[in-house]
């Protein structure tokens, strides 16, 4: 064919394509006229095309091709490579030594592969550095340092650690089940240390944990995982899918289909390593690697029981399957269980059921209930049944599928473009909708659930437009939103601290990118700002006092800069003067007092201008309200009563004035609440009891009020609790011991509940230990002395716990002090 | 071989130096056939790469990052693409005629780059179908080496031929239909 020709048929051709099937024929037929050779050459050709659906398909670009690159003798830094000494989906390990004359170390150097965003991981690694400088404990390699090699590429430094895997050792070593059992809880002390520092491993599996030859075990990587993989979106160009880096055999179902990870994922992991350390086999049997099918075995197929798989590998250690059988079987399967929630809630808890049964006791792992199995079984059966309860995003749901098919196909381009735009505005009309829902009563909970469909579909989107800024912020603006209702510092949330910290996480790195791409745009910075205020509120509640505090004080830097280059900009003013508010708290917390009263003294002054116009907002009285109680509280401390009692009243003044204006805003209700009980305290603390307790009660009905219409909301549980504490604390004071008595054990039940629910809170574990320590005060009042010690004791415990774990914060460290005296006095008197 | 080489004969090709190509072509298929082998070499058994990863892998090898380019990339892309065509055609001859000389090669390098499943005939056959479809419209010839054997996207393609994304998808979507008539009147799909 001439090429004339060929273009005519094309034209022809094409033209047919687009068109649906039926009609192809007609236009065909007009198109050529009385020509039939050609429209036979065109029929021919369309025949064609309808069966090659599988022909010359496009695949997506594959891993990544690890080839070695570094021989031995090469340097990094200040150190000298001595081999190659592992391979994994994320890079390769060499062992290294420092030579710089004084003295030789042995390293580990991990060497991000290339193929991964190096700005990305080096600035993540930066703003990490610092929880993992909590991360000392003597089962964890430490990670020493990190750095950038002359071409680019991120690398990390650890101590090398010279061990085997832990299945080589206990096969080799022949370790009976008893002795593998007490090294796996080993694993759980150092995993669990690195929860409550916030530090999700990702990638446990028996290759990162080494047992030395003394028998004790180390594990490796901690922190690796989360610097590398893309949990962001805007790494999604990078992305080939977090699977394709972490080994499938120990992959838990949430980390497979890319959903946020929590320490549930480790758990979920360790329950592998179990698996495979009892019976000699993975618990991942996979039949081939094709994603589906790695699918099916992750997410959807409960492997064998432990006692049903035990192979020979583990017959030298005496391992039988009558030994696996019931308890053992329950533990791991409960470890493992494809719903993060049914899975212990802690890896200590894990370890915790472990010991009892090694002590012979009854464990608490259970079997799926017959009621479980039954809805599960429903559950996969009609998929739909559970996507109905909330019919519009079901359709939405379906919009994006299409959307996402088209797109990926490739055909029908524009439409699917329209389509992506059209889910897009829903999407993030109902992020908007969202606010609407915050300051109204009981909305937390359906917050959570729009958010979160929202940002699945957002989410999915992302991952088709990466370098789309645009779309990115929605993206951020939708994880910080996630992250508000899971568990905002200063907001209505659900308390999921594990769960906020890793949504802001999230917000704040796509932040910093999108800062980093338009490093002169304003509005960026005034984001990025507000992305390090919500993450340092959740670094506080869960004991991270020292790292919040360092995001407090970039938040201000970047907002005064801000305010300096736009002096008369109100929305600037409010956020200098919250970050004021914040920093103070901050301060407060890790007991830097010099710091506090100047911090709270420009908040003020800020608030005080912003009030007074006449077109303030109710956010202008909230911070106000909120500035006077700060005051208040710093001045209440530092034993200035007169002055303190004004800021309290003045706390009130704006709190009514502003409930005015708008009568039910449920902040400066809290603030009216907030304000009595301050005052309550000041009565307490000047003698005052009858006043004390009058404005206690005040603040009291206000919460339950508010708590009654929102009962999702934790922070109202919580506050409600700290009234029936101090009304408590009062009624002591007047010897009404049993009443008190009373108060004390409501609010010790309020304060559990909240605690229990997040574990990571650890001003929540605080406040347990001062109920209890508040029934230790009673029973010493009336002469109980035993009972008063044994209070006591449960109190100490709480609180040394939470001083060895460096996440008590300056309340909590004043009561030890005085729990401690008064167990003190208390043995003392006895003798 | 230095980055800044490749990434400056790059520069020098996407305006308009011809002779650059000559001199990048050799570079590229040196580099795009160690790394299949060495991959080959390192991987395990049954574990297949492909051409696409492979590309990619050979762009961060040999352009240097710090200065690379959106349009680089595409050229870059353009001209792996005719290289990997050019491997495995020379490879599936190469294998034709053993097949029936003396047993299999030891190095599957077509394996390698994932089309493992097609038959040496049908890579063969593809081959000279398109070298048919280039008489007729080089241009859309490119096209579908640019999609097929390097994975770029109809955006890139579009980007490193200088042509409209409507072109792209009308050039792939007639080639297809046309190529697959012609592979398989020849007997080879």
């Amino acid at each position: 064919m001439k090429s004339e020709q060929w273009a005519v048929v094309k034209e022809i051709l094409y033209e047919a394509l687009e068109r649906p099937c039926e009609a192809r024929r007609e236009y065909v037929l007009q198109a050529c006229g009385p020509q039939t050779e050609l429209a036979e050459e065109v029929f021919s050709l369309l025949n064609a095309q309808d069966e090659n659906s599988g022909f010359l398909t496009v695949h997506p670009p594959a891993e990544i091709v690890p080839v070695p690159d570094l021989e031995p003798g090469d340097r990094i830094g200040p150190y000298r490579i001595v081999e190659e000494i592992g391979r994994g989906g994320m890079g390769s390990v060499y062992l290294a030594v420092r030579d710089d004359g004084a003295y030789e170390q042995q390293v580990a150097i991990k060497l991000v592969k290339r193929g991964m965003d190096t700005d990305f991981v080096l600035q993540r690694f930066r703003y990490e550095r610092q929880l993992l400088a909590f991360l000392s404990h003597p089962y964890i390699a430490r990670l020493l340092e990190g750095g950038t090699t002359s071409d680019g590429r991120p690398y990390f430094v650890m101590e090398f650690v010279p061990g085997r895997p832990i299945m080589h050792y206990c096969s080799e070593e022949r370790v009976d089940l008893e002795g593998r059992l007490r090294i796996f809880r080993q694993v759980c002390e150092a995993v669990d240390h690195a929860h409550r520092n916030l530090i999700v491993h990702r990638d446990l599996k028996p290759a990162n944990i080494l047992i030395t030859e003394d028998g004790i075990p180390r594990l490796l990587d901690f922190g690796i995982a989360t610097l590398l993989l893309p949990d962001a979106p805007e790494m999604a160009a990078a992305r080939t899918g977090e699977t394709r880096m972490l080994t499938p055999d120990y992959c838990s179902p949430e980390q497979f289909r890319g959903e946020p990870v929590t320490t549930a994922a480790d758990v979920y992991s360790l329950g592998t390593v179990l698996y495979e350390l009892l019976t000699g086999q993975k618990a991942h049997k996979f039949q081939s690697k094709v994603h589906s099918e790695l699918e099916r075995v992750i997410c959807h197929e409960d492997p064998p029981r432990p006692s049903e798989a035990v192979t020979e590998h583990v017959a030298h250690a005496s391992i039988q399957p009558r030994n696996l059988r019931g308890d053992l079987d329950r533990i791991v399967l409960k470890a493992m269980h494809k719903e993060p929630a049914r899975r212990y809630s802690s890896v200590e808890q894990l370890s915790e059921d472990l010991r009892r049964y090694l002590e012979g006791r009854p464990v608490l792992a259970q079997p799926d209930s017959l009621s479980y199995r039954w809805r599960k079984f429903v559950a996969r059966n009609k998929a739909s049944v559970a996507a109905g309860a909330m019919a519009g995003l079901c359709l939405l749901g379906g919009i994006v599928a299409t959307a996402w098919q088209a797109h990926i196909a490739g055909i029908q381009r524009d439409r699917a473009e329209r389509r992506f735009q059209d889910v897009r505005r829903l999407a993030t009309s109902f992020l908007v909708e969202n606010d609407t829902l915050a300051t109204l009563p009981g909305g937390t909970g359906i917050r959570g659930k729009l958010i979160q469909r929202s940002l699945e579909y957002l989410d999915g989107l992302a991952r088709e437009a990466a370098g789309d800024l645009s779309l990115q912020r929605e993206l951020a603006m939708a994880y910080e939103k996630m992250g508000d209702v899971q568990g905002r510092a200063d907001g209505p949330n659900v308390g999921d601290t594990a769960a906020a910290l890793s949504s802001y996480r999230k917000a704040l790195a796509i932040r910093e990118s999108i800062q980093a791409a338009e490093p002169g745009n304003v509005e960026n910075q005034r984001h990025l700002a507000v992305s390090l205020s919500r993450m340092s509120g959740v670094l506080k509640i869960a004991g991270a006092y020292p790292a919040g505090l360092e995001l407090d004080r970039r938040a201000l830097g970047i907002r005064e800069r801000l305010l300096a280059g736009d002096p008369g900009n109100r929305g600037l003013q409010r956020e200098v003067a919250a970050s004021y508010t914040t920093l103070g708290g901050s301060l407060f917390q890790v007991g830097q007092w010099s710091g506090v009263l100047p911090a709270r003294q420009n908040a003020l002054k800020l608030y005080a201008a912003l009030a007074q116009r006449a077109d303030a907002t109710s956010e202008d009285w909230h911070g106000l309200a909120l500035a006077n109680l700060r005051m208040g509280s710093i001045l209440r401390h530092s034993k200035q009563p007169v002055e303190s009692e004004r800021h309290y009243l003045d706390a009130m003044k704006a709190a009514r004035g502003g409930l005015k204006l708008w009568p039910s805003n449920l902040g400066l209700r809290q603030m009216e609440a907030s304000a009595a009980s301050g005052l309550g305290s000041l009565n307490l603390e000047l003698g005052h009891l009858d006043a004390a307790l009058r404005n206690f009660q005040t603040a009291q009905g206000i919460y339950e009020d508010l708590g009654r219409a929102d009962p999702d909301d934790v922070r109202l549980r919580s506050l409600t609790a700290t009234e029936h504490f101090h009304i408590g604390r009062a009624l002591l004071k007047q010897r009404q011991a049993s009443q008190a008595m009373e108060e004390f054990r409501q609010s010790l039940s309020l304060r559990e509940s909240v605690a229990a629910r997040n574990p990571l809170n650890a001003g929540a574990k605080g406040e347990v230990a001062e109920s209890l320590a508040g029934l230790g005060d009673t029973h010493a009042a009336i002469g109980n002395r035993s009972e008063a010690m044994i209070w006591y004791g449960r109190a100490l415990a709480v609180l040394e716990d939470l001083k060895r774990q460096k996440r008590a914060n300056s309340a909590s460290l004043t009561e030890l002090a005085r729990v401690s005296s008064e167990m003190a006095k208390l043995t003392a008197n006895g003798r | 071989m230095l980055s800044s080489d490749v990434t400056q004969l790059l520069r020098s090709w996407r305006d308009g130096n011809k002779q650059a190509l000559d001199e990048l072509l050799p570079l590229v298929y040196t580099e795009l056939r160690g790394l299949a082998e060495r991959a080959l070499r390192h991987e395990r058994p049954g574990h297949t790469l492909q051409s696409t990863a492979l590309v990619h892998e050979a762009y961060l090898r040999l352009v240097q990052q710090e200065n690379a380019e959106w349009q680089n990339r595409a050229h870059f892309f353009a001209m792996a693409a005719r290289m990997i065509r050019r491997i495995l055609v020379d490879h599936a001859r190469a294998r034709h005629a053993a097949k029936r000389g003396s047993g299999m090669p030891k190095l599957a390098l077509d394996e390698a780059l994932g089309v493992a499943e097609k038959n040496d005939w049908e890579v063969l056959a593809l081959d000279d179908a398109l070298n048919r479809l280039a008489q007729m419209d080089e241009q859309q010839a490119q096209v579908v080496e640019m999609r097929f054997f390097a994975g770029l996207t109809v955006e890139e393609t579009a980007e490193a031929l200088g042509i409209s994304t409507a072109t792209v998808k009308r050039d792939w979507a007639t080639a297809k239909a046309w190529l697959f008539r012609e592979v398989s009147r020849a007997g080879g799909a």
